[in-house]
């Protein structure tokens, strides 16, 4: 037996059964050499993809590029601190057009030293609240080398690499390909903000999640064609197009990136408009019209923003103003428990007990009755404000024995009580 | 009464002496020492010094002159012979010259890089140098992960971390492979069959993955004594190799007792069972306040002994908790309380599989009992060396129990105590192996088209993986294009990526109590078996094979259940042949097709069969190498007129060979099939197969071939010596089985096809 033959037949009986290829894709014959790049080369060019470099022709170490304008509102020509909005740094950047928007497309989702980015997105501000988007693809992995130098010269003279959970996935990717083709990082001068960051605090407790294509569509309002293409299904995309050389679900890649890359600005607008409001604190910050909930969500995420960046007393003030808003929502904003346990904590930090004492109130008018609340009022009642009956009434509730009769001690004026 | 006094009265017992096939006293043994070595750091002498070690054994300074010419090399050495220090000392040394070096220690399981982490670390601490030593493994927490990779010098892993979880994310780890001096790799004899054969190929994408880098590491590997240290390492790692050949650790008094228990069955030949024997030994010597270890064979003898040996000790004041069990299948941290009960002396006997053969340290224990040969002499004196590890008197057991190894080597002790017989073997150009390792390399990096791996040119390999859709080929480089991570795709332990869960349904939701490769799970969790597991029996309600899940329930039987596999075989191609014996020997590829069809249920105690049941799981598929030997047609006539029958006879001898080649090829007499045919459809004659049970075989057949002469001439002493009169599970299998006239039909082929040297002996 030969060997092609043996490695076919070890092959089939210890790999798991694969899907078969349809007829269609067994029979399909792939041009070779020149004529396959030509034939590649007029393929990409329907989708809008140019090489790069036209005087070197179709050579296979082409990178293949598309340019896109769209418009986008961009944030007033300075940002405000965002310092504490991320991970790391936040004051790198004083201007909107020193951030460079980076997204790539790559072979798998696993991430390790074999996945590669084939498609690389970058977008910026370009005056007239348009945002420039540039596409990189690989029309082929020898192409790679030429791609992350023409990403670093373009990347250059930003300050900022803005993604969205890049800094776990993207940005470590592009470090490992350069690695791997002795080049130095491309984005090595540029401080990296990742979007998912301040969004996960922004919008974790009023959305299902704080995927960008969630966040898209239910804070930005963006919605998406039926040509985006699901992200599970882009590093086969890739292979088909090496293999066979098909394009078709590779435009909706494209799409799918470019419709990223333009998400993500639109995200990045909203999370500048968050951080002007903690700025301008909660009486000044413009309402939200007809859309309370999202008005009383915005307060809370900026209360716990201003709680992360270790701002206490703006804290307090945010969350009170939920709580304001929530109410004035009756009790179907106010219904969750963890809404009310986080801003009691911070705001007990500020030791407001009055507006400690409203937000209980509040919680308890509109119908929550758990034990952990009537305890917050017992504590709060019995060492705060010094109500000892209010805090009879309160622990009683709450079931909470020892405190019961040291308060009725209290009331009846003996001394402590000695646990038997 | 003390283990000397113990040991003088059963030297007068004639009742015990009767079974003793061999006593032999190990004398006590001076030790080589060397002063250390001018070229050494003076401030490791000083830590040697102050631990009282004013000099080095005469092994451990020839590893610091080699490590310090730059050779690779290996150190045979058993048992407590200070071998650590034969790596610690170079990796050390060089470390504190060159802040910038760091070392990979590979060590087979993950208990002992824990254990081996200690060690160094201890020894760093009293340099009170900054040597940052890690281990690095499934269990390092997310957070701990960055400072490894970065600042690490030592690295203390495990192969199957390094293939899944270092290789795959390399650039994570610029630092440790930019600066890698040395790899350690101890206990190499480990790494023979498909597991060696798998770790060879880790290592060649290990020293792949350095090149790349620009580091060109050394080896130091540490080995068990075997016959091929040298070879071994070198296959394994293909890197040209030292052997440190003489050891010059001193050691004490060791008692060596060869056992053989009484035949209960003269006519069939069966004798006494290997664990009643054992736990009636291992009563004596739980009376004489010996810290004991008793090593048995399989997962459910282990379970078997424990619970005799839990009631035993009761009678003689020993609570059960100072009687353990070891094994697989016990949770991590049971284990370390074990380990660490060992060693400050609160467990007094531990009952183990294999699991303790390796170094993890247990501190010093007076007694082995092993119920049943190792399956290798160096697995065995790895277990043997257990006991007495700090120059005192001690014993060892070993009780042999029918299987035919353990029968020739309680025959043959000679074979034991002489120089090493046993060749380690691996195949790491395993088709099957290779080609899986390949991916994983492409996937690290980009093959170049004229790249060789390992000592061969690989591209038809790579053009095939190109052809399937997972490599791309373009531009002179092959590269890794599939959405899958193809390392998550391979164990480097068995054949099968899946295991099967095994599910408490007595524990509310269900609780895992364990796992088990699909083959074994086949045998020992299809449905209505009995699966001890911590003492414990439990009843498999059902195994949904789909699912990989093996649902069973606590229960309590006086039976334990036992799986019958029966398997067909198809010759594919002839590879090799040459005369040989009077007969054609041949080596070449067969496909193989098994099934476990029935179980019997086993009585406890007194071990007869109270029932059967039939078995429904899937056929299991292979193809694989095989040895076959072809025996000439007149033969057939011939048996006739003698009055034998030629299917007896193959049938015998396919037992019998495939019980005595093992201990030749140091393969687990399961990693190794035989059987027989009267008319073979490939070679229309009466063949006899040996082949390698893993897919695509990892070289056992292949040295059957070369060493068929003396398999042979040792199956035919070992029917000579065989006390049965018409076979018996020992040598040509029970008449019952291969049929009456078996035996004598073996005997008579081997002495037929046989050289004329052996004919002598073969007569019995």
């Amino acid at each position: 037996m030969d060997l092609k033959k043996r490695l076919a037949s070890l092959d089939r009986l210890t790999r798991k059964p694969a899907v078969e290829k349809s007829a269609a894709e067994a029979t399909a014959v792939r041009p070779a050499g020149p004529e396959l790049a030509a034939a590649q080369g007029e393929r990409l060019g329907a989708l809008g993809l140019h090489p790069l470099d036209p005087e070197a022709g179709t050579d296979s170490s082409q990178v293949y590029v598309a340019d896109y304008a769209d418009p986008v509102p961009c944030p007033a020509d300075t940002l405000p601190a965002l310092a504490g909005f991320f991970a790391r740094g936040g004051d790198e950047a004083t201007a909107a057009r020193q951030v460079l928007f980076l997204d790539t497309e790559t072979t798998g989702l696993m991430g390790g030293t074999g996945t590669l980015a084939f498609l690389v997105g970058v977008s910026w501000w370009q005056p007239g609240d348009t945002l420039r988007t540039r596409q990189f693809f690989l029309p082929s992995p020898a192409a790679e080398p030429r791609l992350l130098k023409t990403l670093a010269e373009l990347a250059q003279p930003f300050a900022v690499v803005a993604t969205y959970n890049g800094a776990a996935f993207d940005l470590p990717l592009l470090r490992t390909r350069a690695l791997l083709n002795r080049l130095d990082d491309p984005l090595a001068g540029l401080a990296g903000w990742d979007l998912l960051v301040p969004g996960r605090r922004l919008w974790n407790r009023q959305l299902p999640d704080c995927r960008q294509q969630t966040v898209e569509a239910r804070v930005c309002g963006l919605q998406r064609g039926e040509q985006d293409i699901p992200g599970q299904l882009i590093p086969q995309t890739w292979f088909t197009f090496l293999q066979q050389g098909h394009t078709e679900d590779l435009a909706r890649v494209l799409y799918h990136n470019r419709r990223d890359m333009v998400g993500m600005a639109h995200i990045f607008a909203r999370l500048v408009a968050a951080a002007h409001d903690l700025e301008a604190g909660p009486r000044s910050a413009p309402a939200i019209p007809g859309d309370a909930a999202r008005a009383w969500h915005r307060a809370w995420s900026l209360g716990r923003i201003a709680e992360y960046r270790g701002q206490g007393d703006v804290a307090g003030l945010w969350l009170a103003e939920a709580v304001q808003q929530a109410v004035g929502l009756g009790a179907a904003g106010f219904t969750q428990e963890r809404f009310v346990a986080d801003a009691l904590r911070v705001i007990k930090r500020t030791a407001d007990w009055n507006t400690v004492e409203n937000i209980i109130a509040r919680a308890l008018h509109c119908g929550q009755n758990g034990a952990w609340l009537h305890r917050e009022a017992a504590i709060l009642y019995e060492h705060r404000l010094i109500r000892l009956e209010k805090a009879l009434h309160h622990a009683r509730q709450a079931g909470e024995e020892h405190r019961i009769r040291r308060l009725e001690n209290k009331l009846a004026g003996r001394g402590p009580v000695i646990p038997s | 009464m003390n283990l000397a006094q113990l040991l003088q009265q059963l030297k007068t017992e004639e009742r015990f002496l009767r079974h003793v096939t061999r006593w032999e006293v190990i004398p006590p043994r001076e030790g080589q020492y060397a002063d250390f070595p001018a070229e050494l750091d003076p401030r490791l002498g000083e830590v040697l010094r102050r631990r009282g070690v004013d000099r080095l054994y005469s092994h451990q300074a020839r590893a610091v002159a080699l490590a310090g010419q730059g050779k690779s090399f290996v150190v045979p050495t058993p048992t407590a012979s200070g071998k650590t220090l034969c790596y610690n000392l170079p990796v050390l040394d060089t470390i504190l010259n060159n802040p910038h070096a760091r070392a990979l220690y590979l060590f087979p399981t993950k208990a002992l890089s824990q254990d081996q982490m200690h060690e160094v670390h201890s020894l760093v601490t009293d340099l009170g140098a900054d040597i940052k030593t890690f281990t690095f493994d499934g269990d390092t927490p997310e957070t701990a992960r960055r400072a490894i990779r970065s600042s690490g010098h030592i690295v203390v892993t495990n192969p199957d971390m390094l293939h899944q979880g270092i290789l795959p994310h390399h650039t994570l780890w610029v630092k440790l492979f930019e600066n890698l001096k040395y790899v350690v790799v101890d206990e190499v004899h480990h790494y023979r069959g498909v597991f060696g054969s798998h770790v060879a190929n880790v290592l060649r994408r290990l020293q792949r993955v350095a090149r790349f880098y620009g580091a060109d590491p050394q080896f130091i590997c540490c080995s068990a004594t075997i016959a091929n240290p040298r070879e071994l390492a070198q296959r394994l790692t293909g890197m040209d190799m030292e052997e440190i050949a003489q050891n010059g650790a001193p050691r004490g008094e060791k008692h060596f007792i060869f056992y053989n228990p009484p035949v209960v069955n003269q006519e069939l030949g069966i004798r006494q069972s290997v664990v009643k024997t054992t736990r009636t030994i291992a009563e004596r010597f739980m009376g004489s306040g010996a810290q004991m270890i008793v090593f048995a064979r399989s997962r459910m003898r282990v379970e078997l002994l424990l619970t005799y040996l839990e009631k035993a000790g009761r009678r003689v004041g020993i609570k059960s908790g100072e009687v353990r069990g070891y094994r697989g299948g016990y949770l991590p941290n049971e284990r370390r309380a074990i380990e660490q009960g060992l060693r400050q002396g609160q467990v007094s006997t531990v009952v183990s599989t294999n699991a303790l053969e390796l170094g993890i340290d247990i501190g010093r224990l007076d007694v082995c009992i092993m119920a049943g040969y190792a399956g290798t002499v160096a697995s065995t004196w790895q277990q043997a060396g257990r006991a007495g590890r700090r120059q005192n008197l001690s014993a060892v057991v070993l009780v042999a129990s029918s299987s035919p190894a353990d029968q020739y080597i309680i025959n043959h002790p000679d074979y034991f105590l002489g120089r090493s017989p046993e060749h380690a073997t691996l195949d790491p150009d395993n088709l099957v192996i290779l080609m899986s390792h390949l991916k994983c390399a492409a996937f690290e990096l980009p093959f170049l088209a004229d790249e060789s791996y390992g000592d061969q040119p690989v591209g038809e390999i790579l053009d095939y993986l190109a052809e399937q859709g997972v490599l791309h080929r373009g531009e002179g480089r092959y590269h890794w294009m599939a959405d899958t991570y193809p390392a998550e795709d391979v164990s480097l332990r068995s054949a099968a990526p899946d295991n099967v869960v095994i599910i408490d349904q007595s524990l509310p939701g269900g609780r895992i109590i364990g796992e088990m490769d699909l083959f074994s799970a086949q045998e020992m969790l299809h449905d209505d078996a009995v699966y001890l597991h911590g003492a414990q029996q439990y009843h498999v309600d059902r195994l949904d094979w789909d699912r990989r899940e093996a649902h069973v329930q606590p229960v309590k039987v006086d039976y334990y259940t036992d799986a019958q596999r029966k398997s067909e075989l198809k010759t594919l191609t002839a590879e090799l042949d040459r005369p040989l014996l009077n007969g054609q020997a041949a080596l070449g590829e067969v496909g193989l097709v098994s099934k476990v069809t029935v179980y019997k249920k086993i009585k406890l105690g007194t071990h007869e069969n109270v029932g059967a049941g039939r078995v429904h799981l899937p056929e299991m598929e292979m193809h694989t190498t095989s040895f076959w030997y072809e025996i000439p047609e007149v033969l057939q006539q011939e048996m006739l007129n003698a009055g034998l029958d030629l299917g007896d006879a193959l049938k015998g001898l396919a037992h019998l060979l495939g019980r005595v080649a093992p201990v030749f090829i140091m393969a687990d007499p399961s990693d190794l099939h035989a059987t027989a045919m009267v008319r073979s459809p490939f070679t229309g004659l009466p063949t006899l197969y040996l082949y390698d049970a893993f897919p695509g075989g990892v070289g056992y057949a292949r040295r059957i071939f070369d060493q068929f002469e003396e398999i042979c001439e040792a199956a035919a002493r070992h029917l000579g010596v065989c006390p049965c009169s018409k076979g018996c599970p020992s040598c040509t299998g029970p008449g019952t089985e291969s049929g009456d006239t078996a035996r004598e039909g073996a005997a008579w082929l081997l002495r037929r096809v046989g050289p004329a040297r052996q004919q002598a002996g073969a007569g019995g």
